[in-house]
């Protein structure tokens, strides 16, 4: 169960996303939310631990709210006011259902190397067929994040 | 997973993030979304 805190903290982190195309410092969490960067940092493991995002590895730095990354990735989400980084092929059309807005993403076929680019255009898909490949199942998404 | 499924699924998975009030997706919403876009099988199992 997520606390007020985690609650406020998790909104704040997707706006700062959604507002900017990056992630919030722990620093910047606190000042906004008024509380110290100690009780930012209990928050942020325990959202971690809910699997409501992802911290880089032995830090207290964002790297993924899903769909979004903190870090660039080959999935690049270009909408009309942003360039945002989705974790997977996945994210980058979850960067549009979440937004409600148009989407291009320019990537690479990891299986051929083909160029492909898709994404959405008045609520429909657009741009290139393809079949996104998973590693690993679902119930074993958490199990390695990074690698998922 | 075809990427017209992916919308799909990207379209019923990915808006409640929004919510204020947002928890965790349980397994039995998750294995409900899975259905709805025709997920199913083996792969696509969340244990239950």
């Amino acid at each position: 169960m997520l606390s007020q805190t985690d609650r406020k903290i998790r909104f704040f982190i997707y706006r700062h996303f959604i507002d900017t195309a990056e992630a919030p410092t722990s620093t910047i969490i606190a000042e906004q939310m008024k509380i110290t960067e100690t009780e930012v940092g209990v928050s942020l493991r325990h959202l971690e631990s809910k699997h409501a995002l992802a911290l880089k590895p032995d830090s207290l730095n964002i790297w993924m709210a899903h769909p979004f990354s903190a870090i660039p990735t080959p999935f690049p989400v270009k909408t009309s006011d942003h360039i945002y980084y989705a974790n997977c092929a996945w994210d980058a059309l979850g960067i549009p259902a979440l937004l409600g807005v148009n989407s291009e993403t320019e990537t690479t076929c990891l299986d051929c190397g083909t160029t492909m680019t898709f994404g959405v255009q008045g609520g429909q898909l657009s741009g290139s067929n393809g079949v996104i490949h998973f590693s690993v199942p679902p119930r074993n998404f958490w199990d390695d994040v990074g690698f998922t | 997973m075809t990427l017209e499924t992916c919308w799909a699924l990207s379209k019923i998975w990915y808006p409640d993030r929004l919510d204020p009030d947002w928890n965790p997706k349980t397994v039995e919403m998750i294995k409900s979304l899975f259905d709805e876009v025709g997920l199913e099988g083996e792969f696509w199992n969340v244990g239950i």
